[in-house]
């Protein structure tokens, strides 16, 4: 498999902030790779030494498989969508999609078709004439897509490029993207901070926070078995319970064991991850592996699903998601149940 | 005082209740009428703002304009008798302007043939390519007809060089990559140099046509003006242009028309050639070397006009790009430092800059030849340092330059950083990033800058009264003397009004070439 991108041991101080803290990882070609991280995590930066646009303190950077550390941005083989598009305001549609086929000085008439070819990919034909001023915001995202795309980077990064749309639009043009992606084939390197698109466009993800990656792998991968605590809360806000780990057995303080699956663990100080949406909620349950006693605190209806916070004896809160199968199935805040879940379901992480 | 403010704070609650309800109001039934009714209410709430402002903007144009104006004006059409005015209405102060007085300046006969004849050599090529080539099937055809007549054979012919060098001017790059190829390698010139002439030409703002007469206009100007300054008679002179021409169309008829600029030298040599034949049946250049005294100083004024805006703006641009893009931790003490010229005053700099130019002989002069006088690197004064036109735009360009940055800074700060990023990712180097993204963008900066120097200039007075001497005189100096010395006021009166219009015209022009708003967005 080809690499299109490889970051080695790449750190970027300003000054005494430590913006990106050692990050290696391999993107391979076609691939639609996701940084994911909260704000100010580093995922811009990251994308930044990519294009060139900031030299790396420490570390190199390969694209292509040829070492670009110090390759200035207008000589690198990438191209950015930017957080905020940069489109030219006193260019027209055309004219920004061309700008840089001109600076490579390809003939007119191949420049004209490109151009063409990447408004239909955007289903934006047409619209050639129109200044960036006049076009709405879902558009002018897709115009910075096209314009970077028609370039054929070897990779292209994309920088929260849905960030400023609105609910609705975001969903839309998060298919949108996944289509271009998979019809032009080229390698994407997405940043978001929004799990739910890096979950659903991916083919991998890397997690990130504080400058540092703490886990590549795939959406699954990451969502079910986060190696660290920040993934296992940022990735489908896992409940997270402190205990001691034992021969299968968490023990948890005024809880009582908490049986896991078969995990080569030596003894000592672990967490216990559980994901909202594998925990039963019911009056009577058997037949699970772990059930506690809890009372209901507060019920979210959310039509297909129902989101619930309820405190266990130990008077902490889990927060349980269940699925809306029968009707007329809804408990109350305030109702006593019992709450289970399966030992496979338990992601034991050590501290 | 108290109460006052009180209701004032709820008024101004009631204001953005009632807004907040009416707002909710038309979320509640959006219908397109209602639509349409707000949009009444703020155009109608914006008229009586415009009205407002309109009302007071009426006062001062009145007071301040139109009432002094009107005066004027009156008056020009006056008539001076000693020292009293006559009302005595006649249009002879504005005939005087084109009629009196001496102004000699061959420099000025060379720039205005130059403009002449590009104006009417582009006239000539651009219509023709307008009409003539767009029937030129229909032309064709007919000139077929009369084939075997040996002058209409010669006609095709020519038809079809004619339109081959204006295609060619559209089209082939041949020759030239050639000449590059060739001038490269013999004189081991950086490519860059010849790339830059290329695309300046080649810029989509010069019109083909434009560019063949300016060629045209150029090499008729040598031919005619200068080269019999420099002691070639005008028949040798006229004879080179001809063989020039004679060279440039057999070079065409024989097919070497792979070139823009081959076309573009045949058509510009054929004009030379009527150029030149004209003023040689004329014997003697078509172009004066003198005009009339006040028409002639006010071209003149327009001309310093432009070069102290070029030259402002040029000293001014790189200042305020310098400030903009590459200082970070001085930007806006650097940008204050600029206002240090202006804290004293102009008049005093202008004296200084006399103290410093001037060449009088029983004090040994200014500083500059007093210093080389006492060297021994010069014997005599430098006399051109003072009272001609050049001290005035040099003096005109650094005053006016600090005060450009403050519209061009404030134009390029406002422009997004990130777009050069873009471009540098799209694989523009900086300089093409300059070019592409920052110059564009800093249009109305630099055209702001343009409209402060330029307007005020053409009726620039001090300057040129202090350091220009009588060879540097300007208009408004003309003006003043008339309105002083003369004690001509009817005169004075037309020969300002004449500025006013002039100054009006030129702003037109620039404020057309751009639009307003983009002006004031930018400031
Ligand atoms: N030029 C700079 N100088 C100093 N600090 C910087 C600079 N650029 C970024 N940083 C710091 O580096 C850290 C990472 O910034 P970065 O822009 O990469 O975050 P991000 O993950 O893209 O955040 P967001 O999701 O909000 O865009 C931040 O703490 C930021 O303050
Ligand atoms: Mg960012």
């Amino acid at each position: 498999m080809k690499i299109d991108v490889e970051l080695k041991n790449v750190t970027k101080k300003f000054g005494d902030v430590v913006a990106v803290d050692n990050v290696s990882f391999k993107v391979k070609k076609g691939e639609f790779f996701s940084l994911l991280g909260p704000s100010g995590c580093g995922k811009t930066t990251t994308l930044r030494i990519i294009t060139g646009f900031e030299k790396p303190t420490e570390g190199e950077v390969y694209i292509g498989e040829k070492v670009m550390t110090d390759v200035p941005p207008f000589k690198r083989p990438t191209n950015i969508v930017f957080q905020n598009l940069a489109l030219f305001p006193h260019l027209n549609v055309y004219d920004n999609i061309s700008f840089g086929l001109k600076i490579k000085k390809l003939p007119k008439d191949a420049i004209q078709k490109k151009v063409e070819e990447m408004l239909n990919l955007v289903r934006l034909s047409g619209y050639e004439k129109r200044r960036i001023r006049q076009l709405s915001g879902g558009e002018q995202q897709r115009i910075a897509i096209v314009r970077a795309l028609v370039n054929e980077p070897t990779v292209l990064l994309l920088d929260e490029p849905l960030g400023p749309l609105d609910l609705k639009l975001r969903e839309e043009m998060a298919v949108e993207l996944k289509r271009i992606q998979r019809e032009v084939g080229t390698t994407f390197i997405y940043v978001t901070h929004d799990q739910g698109e890096a979950i659903t466009m991916s083919n991998r993800i890397a997690v990130m926070d504080y400058g540092k990656i703490l886990q590549i792998g795939s959406p699954d991968e990451v969502y079910e078995h986060p190696n660290t605590e920040f993934v296992a809360e940022f990735i489908g806000r896992s409940n997270v319970v402190k205990g001691q780990y034992k021969d299968g057995v968490v023990e948890v303080n005024d809880l009582g064991g908490m049986i896991v699956g078969a995990q080569n663990f030596d003894s000592g100080p672990v967490l216990a991850c559980i994901k909202p949406e594998k925990i039963f909620v019911g009056k009577k349950l058997d037949s699970l592996d772990n059930i506690f006693n809890a009372e209901i605190k507060e019920v979210y209806y959310q039509g297909p699903i129902t989101q619930y916070r309820a405190l266990l004896e130990n008077n902490s809160v889990i927060s349980i998601i269940s699925a809306n199968i029968r009707a007329g199935e809804l408990f109350k805040s305030g109702d006593k149940v019992k709450v289970a879940w399966n030992k496979e379901n338990v992601v034991v992480i050590k501290t | 005082m108290k109460s006052e403010k009180n209701r004032e704070r709820i008024t101004t609650k009631q204001r953005i209740l009632d807004a907040i309800r009416k707002s909710k109001k038309i979320r509640e039934k959006i219908t397109k009428q209602n639509i349409l009714d707000t949009v009444n209410a703020v155009r109608k709430s914006e008229k009586t703002k415009v009205s407002f402002l309109l009302s007071h903007s009426l006062i001062w144009y009145i007071i301040f304009l139109i009432v002094p104006l009107g005066i004027t004006f009156v008056i020009s059409l006056w008539q001076m008798e000693d020292v009293n005015l006559i009302p005595n209405w006649t249009l002879e102060n504005y005939v005087e302007f084109i009629t009196e007085g001496v102004f000699n300046a061959p420099w000025l006969g060379v720039l205005l043939g130059f403009a002449a004849s590009l104006i009417v050599i582009t006239i000539i090529f651009y219509s023709a390519d307008r009409t003539v080539f767009r029937k030129k099937q229909v032309m064709l055809a007919r000139a077929r007809a009369y084939h075997s007549h040996v002058l209409s054979r010669l006609s095709v012919h020519l038809f079809h060089c004619f339109r081959k060098a204006l295609s060619m001017c559209r089209r082939s790059q041949f020759l030239y990559a050639h000449m590059l190829r060739v001038a490269t390698r013999v004189a081991k010139l950086p490519q860059t140099f010849f790339e830059r002439i290329w695309t300046f030409f080649h810029a989509r703002a010069l019109n083909d046509a434009f560019v063949i007469s300016f060629l045209g206009a150029l090499m008729g100007t040598i031919f005619t003006l200068i080269l019999p300054r420099f002691g070639f008679s005008v028949i040798l002179s006229l004879v080179v242009g001809v063989i020039l021409s004679l060279m440039f169309w057999l070079l065409l008829i024989r097919r070497y028309y792979e070139t823009k600029w081959l076309g573009a030298f045949a058509v510009a040599t054929l004009a030379t050639s009527v150029y030149a034949a004209i003023s040689f049946i004329s014997a003697s250049p078509l172009i004066p070397s003198s005009v009339p005294l006040y028409a002639g100083v006010l071209i003149k004024s327009i001309f310093v006009s432009v070069a102290v805006t070029l030259g402002s703006v040029g000293v001014g641009y790189p200042i305020a790009y310098y400030l903009s893009m590459k200082v970070e931790k001085y930007k806006y003490t650097l940008l204050f430092l600029l206002m240090g010229p202006y804290l004293a005053s102009y008049i005093l700099l202008v004296f200084a800059w006399k103290v410093i130019l001037d060449y009088g002989t029983a004090e040994g002069g200014g500083v500059i030849n007093a210093v080389l006088l006492n060297l021994g690197l010069i014997k005599e004064p430098i006399t051109w340092l003072m009272y001609n036109i050049g001290p005035v735009v040099f003096i005109l360009i650094f005053s006016w330059g600090p005060w450009l940055v403050f519209p061009m800074f404030a134009n390029l700060e406002k422009m997004d950083k990130t777009l050069l990023e873009a471009a540098a990712d799209l694989g523009a180097n900086p300089r093409q990033a300059f070019w592409k993204v920052t110059l564009p963008l800093s249009k109305p900066g630099i055209l702001v800058a343009i409209l402060f120097v330029f307007i005020p200039t053409i009726g620039e007075f001090v300057t040129p009264s202090i350091v220009g001497g009588t060879e540097g005189m300007m208009y408004a100096n003309i003006i003043e003397g008339r309105f002083k010395r003369g004690y001509n006021w009817p005169l004075g009166s037309a020969l300002s009004f004449i500025l006013l219009i002039t100054t009006l015209i030129m702003a037109s022009i620039l404020i057309r070439k751009v639009s307003l708003e983009q002006v004031m967005e930018s400031l």
